[in-house]
């Protein structure tokens, strides 16, 4: 927590002292880049959010609250320090948690809508896949496994695109935090992406992960935007020499959609198989009651595989205020 | 919960009701078309030349323009195969298939198709191991081809008793699906199974039942049968691969000799009583390679007991190699049904006697009997292909060639034709967005007499040879990227300006534009949940450019001299022409090359740098063997190796420089476009949709055989046209018009028609969508045809055409679409998609004309980010 507010702290001072311009949200530009100088510029996002969820496994209804902060500050065209991090607190019977952790911090060398190269060095995960979801903060706190995307400490990632729809993205780390006890290892990832024209706009992804942990990760994922909303599909598959289960492999399938905001609402579904644990389904709405306030609802179930866990209903609601 | 679900219903369908302004209109008027215009397809229907063996052989209509979703889910529920196992090696099959294909004005073209035969194949010894097989199979196959519209669906249901009209929609299914689905279901590939059933029974076997064919209708009825003796070469490796690649993993290589037969009839209706009977006939004796390796997984095959899933082919290698000789017959008589002399004929040719129409042709012209020729035709054909096929992307190339000596008898005396071809066709594919092919076909073709049993060139025609060269593109889902290239190969293949073709940005400066605001801030371990500029999707296309040659322009290729041929290589190759000597002399390291490569071009392996030099190589000396040859045997050998090119592309282009470009050539587009983002841009590849570009000189067929060749293009359902006028709406008109001072606000439609006359009602096909308040896609608010009385004014716009107008209300006081879901979509606003065709009988339609308009806070405007079309 305390690094977290030592680096809020920094950033609010580099806004006061050094930037010529200030935004927010979604940080879109006013002006092309590509034509006039727009740095230095900090771009700052923030959200927060409570959900609370009631399913029949659990004796009370847990509630989570969850912080985001990111900002990104670009002091020249060609540089740029980023940094996101979470803050968050659940309060259950069955389970506690609470605290804050920067998700990343690192700094990018590359102008971003020039350079075909681009490197990024600092905490920052090895890029993967897709890892796009639309269940609730809650859902996927209490039920998901972060072990598909793990995360990283020191890392280094080289990326080359044509600036277009196509982007090749080689990364290594000596500092991937493992399995809980396992400590870290080394490891290295490749992911590939390219867009294509195909159902208004395609993004196709092949990702590549190994480490010295003799673990080895596939990825297929494609992301499918059109202005009725986003859809997404993501298989990964993961060997593991040392697993031991009902498979030889972790493997995970996702699908995800959500639809874009009409008339102040949008829906959101999302399938997930983990073939170790469970099928998942989720149905959730969004409301939005003022510009940056919305009010969400949840329907899920879940299925379990081999029955560790009773199948059950779930029923949520939230908030989110954003920046 | 209960709460809950009422405040989602309210958010979902709350209702904010605006009255539009009364003085906004949307005025669309269109140019008058030719009526020479054919219906010609966005989509081929026979993608080739191996598939239209196929037909004729008994095999479903493959590699369709896929709304691959659509077809996987629904449209397969029309294509039924019923399999009866005889014995362990014979079954008998029946099959029930329908395609539908798009055309550019709108209608469709629908073919029915039922297959019944039985099927057989036995080994019968073995050598050294491998299995000589024996099979063969045989089958009855009728079709029946016809254009449909949406209009000519909805009024046929006036005539039809109720409970057919409910098989037709599947008990109200299908009017559900069309109301909830993505644009992209088609319902007249679902509509009516019964008539899908009925197809066996619909040949014309007398003049009644033939009466009820619709004009332009075709149908047909053939009986083929093929006998095979194979072998295959792998089945010992085979097992080897099996056991240690996995059980599904498989790879062949059979070796068959075959011969096989069709004999067909199809009969036409071109005009209210004049029929087209064709017979033709084919043998073709030969052999075939076919090698395979690749592994089959049903995917969701898990899902239901019943259902064994998707077959997916993942076969890294799929070729092969066949070569036969062909026999072909046809024959081509003309009835006309008001003459009870030609209605005798007709029943006997219906059936294969040709007897009593030969006579009655000859005796005279009164019998309404009408012969038209009959064509031999004997040669050799050789075809190839290899594809890599990935489940979800397959790209090939398909190859043939053949030389034909082609005896046409008809009124006007016999002739003799000596003909070579050559066929290439690329392909890819892939899942997301169907086929896209570029087809080249290349022909050639030499008038002789026969004297004894050799020919000789026949001088007293104007023009004793000639060639043909041809590309049709065709791509069901083209983006902004492809286009140019398509533009460019046309360019480049004809070597027309096509000055006017629309430039068509790849992404648009202002998308691009957004594209680095948006991008410049975001974090980069974000930017992969953002799509960047992918090329623009505009729709489907289809495009042919064709380039004529006479007897002067072979003349004229043939007194270029080896150098100047190979200087014009060189450039359409955009090599240096100065080093142009290089491909004519003495071969060099880079043909040896070329051909100690040939092997791996079974792979689509090739040097570019070895192959361009083989390929300049080959083409002069194939013209230098047509410049000296004086036989026309010879001389056909000449132009079979001159067309037999593996880059038409270029070899056209090479061809147009030695003639410098004055050859009559014409380039023609059928564009349709898709989607609603970025519409001024797709009104520009929508502009293309009909246009033709010509040379000065235009292209004339002046060649007796290609007028044969048109009338038998007539039987394939490519070729399939409206055969009558069609009435043509000229103008629309939009308005909002307040009723009597209320707030009742009357939404009217104005058509100017032209083509109609003496009508009372006009009939008019309407289908009104909206994006609907949940995004799912699109909602169907109205599908119906309306009965509009005629106002018989005079539409006085700036066109000095009179047109009949009608008018009629879709919405407020009286109005003509009494429809309370109409009423209040539009009372509630939004953006709307309007369809509109008319016909004056419900039979004949005009081409399918859209509106797109959206009606906010009280005003009637145009969509948002385009112009109407």
């Amino acid at each position: 927590m305390r690094y977290l507010s030592v680096f809020i702290l920094i950033i609010q001072w580099c806004q006061v002292g050094l930037s010529s311009s200030f935004l927010f949200g979604e940080c879109i530009l006013d002006k092309d880049p590509n034509k006039v100088s727009v740095t230095p510029l900090l771009c700052s996002k923030a959200s927060i959010s409570f959900s609370a969820l009631s399913a029949e496994v659990y004796s009370d209804q847990p509630i989570y609250s969850l912080m985001k902060i990111y900002q990104g500050y670009h002091l020249l065209p060609w540089l740029s320090l980023h940094a996101d991090g979470n803050v968050e607190f659940m309060s259950s019977n069955d389970v506690s948690e609470e605290g804050g952790e920067f998700k990343s911090v690192y700094l990018s060398v590359g102008h971003p809508v020039k350079s075909r190269w681009r490197v990024m060095l600092g905490k920052l995960d090895l890029p993967f896949g897709l890892n796009f979801n639309q269940a609730s903060d809650l859902i996927r706190k209490l039920y998901k496994r972060s072990f598909f995307w793990k995360s990283a400490k020191s890392s280094v990632v080289f990326s080359y695109t044509d600036l277009v729809g196509t982007a090749l993205e080689l990364a290594w780390s000596d500092h991937i935090v493992d399995r809980e006890g396992e400590g870290a290892v080394t490891g290295l990832s490749a992911r590939f992406s390219s867009d294509i024209s195909a159902l208004g706009g395609t993004k196709l992804i092949m990702s590549y992960y190994k480490d010295d942990n003799r673990l080895r990760k596939f990825g297929f994922a494609a992301l499918n935007a059109t202005r009725i909303g986003v859809t997404t599909f993501e298989w990964l598959r993961y060997r593991d020499e040392n697993h031991s289960g009902n498979y030889p492999f972790h493997q995970l399938i996702r699908f995800s959609g959500v639809t874009s905001f009409k008339n102040s609402s949008r829906w959101l579904f999302e399938y997930e198989d983990d073939l170790e644990l469970y099928y998942l389904t989720q149905l959730g709405y969004d409301y939005r009651i003022v510009a940056s306030f919305l009010m969400r609802f949840d329907l899920g179930y879940y299925r379990s595989r081999f029955g560790e866990t009773n199948n059950h209903w779930m029923y949520g609601l939230g908030f989110r205020a954003s920046l | 919960m209960k709460k809950m679900l009422w405040l989602i219903a309210y958010l979902l369908f709350r209702v904010s009701l605006s009255y539009a302004s009364p003085d906004e209109e949307i005025v669309i008027e269109y140019e008058e078309d030719s009526y020479e215009e054919e219906t010609s397809g966005v989509e081929r229907i026979l993608r080739n030349k191996t598939l239209q063996r196929g037909l004729a052989a008994g095999t479903a209509s493959l590699n369709r323009s896929i709304d691959s979703l659509m077809e996987a889910l629904f449209y397969k529920l029309m294509d039924n195969q019923l399999v009866y196992d005889l014995t362990d090696f014979s079954e008998i099959q029946l099959g029930l298939t329908r395609n539908l294909h798009e055309t550019k004005d709108g209608a469709y073209v629908v073919v029915d198709r039922m297959s019944l035969g039985p099927n057989f194949s036995t080994p019968i010894t073995n050598i050294s191991g491998l299995p000589i097989t024996f099979g063969g199979n045989g089958s009855v196959n009728v079709m029946d081809i016809y254009l449909r519209t949406d209009g000519q669906r909805l009024v046929e249901e006036e005539s039809l008793p109720y409970w057919r009209v409910l098989v037709n929609n599947w008990f109200g299914l299908l009017p559900f699906l069309t109301a909830i689905l993505p644009p992209s279901f088609n319902p007249n590939e679902l509509y009516d199974p019964l008539g899908e059933l009925e197809t066996p029974f619909l040949f014309p076997t007398t003049v009644d039942s033939a009466l009820t064919m619709k004009v332009g209708n075709l149908r047909s009825y053939s009986v083929d049968a093929v006998v095979h003796l194979g072998l295959d070469l792998l089945a010992r490796e085979e097992q080897y691969s099996i056991s240690r690649l996995g059980q599904s993993f498989g790879a062949t290589l059979p070796f068959k000799v075959f011969k096989e037969g069709e004999h067909r009839i199809n009969v036409l209706r071109k005009e209210d009583s004049v029929f087209w009977i064709g017979l033709s006939s084919t043998d073709r004796v030969g052999h075939k390679f076919e090698g395979q390796a690749g592994r089959l997984f049903y995917v969701f095959s898990k899902v239901t007991s019943n259902w064994s899933g998707i077959p997916a082919v993942i076969l890294p290698i799929d070729f092969d190699r066949e070569d036969a000789d062909v026999y072909k017959y046809d024959r081509l008589y003309e009835f006309d049904l008001s003459k009870p002399k030609a209605v005798k004929a007709f029943e006997k040719g219906v059936v294969g006697d040709f007897s009593v129409a030969d006579e009655y042709a000859r005796d005279s012209s009164e019998s309404g009997v009408k012969f038209h020729f009959t064509r031999y035709s004997k040669g050799v054909e050789v075809s190839s292909s290899f594809e890599r096929n990935l489940f979800v992307h397959k790209t090939g190339r398909k190859m043939a060639s053949s030389i034909r000596e082609i005896k046409t008898e008809e009124d006007l005396g016999d002739f003799y034709i000596l003909e070579a071809r050559s066929q290439v066709e690329d392909e890819n594919l892939d899942v997301l967005v169907g086929p896209e092919s570029e087809n080249f076909e290349s022909r050639a073709f030499v008038r002789v007499k026969k004297k004894n049993s050799s020919y000789e060139i026949d001088k007293s025609v104007e023009s004793p040879m000639g060639i043909v060269l041809g590309l049709r593109i065709q791509d069901g889902f083209v983006d902004s990227m492809e286009f140019r290239r398509y533009i460019s190969d046309l360019r480049d293949y004809s070597r027309m300006p096509l000055e006017s073709v629309p430039r068509i940005p790849i992404r648009g400066d202002e998308r691009e534009k957004n594209f680095r605001r948006k991008k410049f801030a975001r974090a980069p371990h974000n930017d992969i949940y953002q799509i960047g500029l992918a090329p623009l999707h505009l729709g489907k296309m289809s495009a042919n450019a064709e380039i004529h040659l006479d007897s002067q322009h072979i003349d004229i290729l043939k007194s270029k001299s080896a150098l100047e041929v190979a200087e014009a290589f060189c450039s359409a190759f955009e090599l240096d022409p100065r080093e142009a000597s290089k491909y004519i002399g003495e071969l060099n390291y880079r043909d040896i090359a070329a051909y100690a490569l040939i092997p791996a071009s079974l792979l689509r392996l090739q040097v570019p740098e070895f192959n361009i030099s083989l390929e300049i190589r080959e083409r002069v000396a194939a013209l230098n063997r047509i410049t000296v040859s004086k036989d026309p045997l010879e001389i056909l050998g000449g132009f079979e190796d001159f067309l037999d090119s593996k880059y038409p592309m270029q070899f056209s282009n090479a061809v147009l420089r030695l003639l410098q470009d004055d050859v009559p050539k014409k380039v023609s587009f059928v564009t349709k476009s898709k989607g609603k983002s970025y519409r001024e841009l797709k009104e520009l590849f929508s502009s293309l949709n009909g246009r033709t570009f010509e040379s000065k000189e235009a292209v004339e067929l002046r060649e007796r055989y290609e007028f044969i060749r048109e009338k038998l293009l007539r039987f394939k359902p490519d070729n399939m046209k409206e055969e009558r006028l069609k009435p043509q709406i000229r103008s629309i008109r939009l308005g909002v018009r307040e009723s009597e001072g209320r707030l009742d606000p009357q939404i009217f439609i104005v058509l100017g028609m032209q083509g109609q006359e003496d009508i009372s009602t006009l009939r008019v096909f309407l289908r009104l969508e909206q994006a609907g308040k949940v995004n799912v896609g699109r909602f169907v608010l109205f599908e119906g045809v309306l009965k509009i009385d005629s106002q018989r004014a005079t539409y006085n716009r700036d066109f000095a055409d009179e047109l009949d107008v009608f008018e009629f209300r879709l919405a407020g006081e009286s109005a003509d679409l009494d429809s309370f879901v109409v009423q209040q979509a539009l009372d509630i606003g939004g953006e709307f998609s309007l369809s509109l065709s008319a016909s004056k009988d419900g039979e004949l339609w005009s081409k399918e004309r859209r509106v797109d308009f959206r009606l906010q806070s009280g005003k009637l405007l145009r969509p948002k980010e385009q112009s109407n079309r």
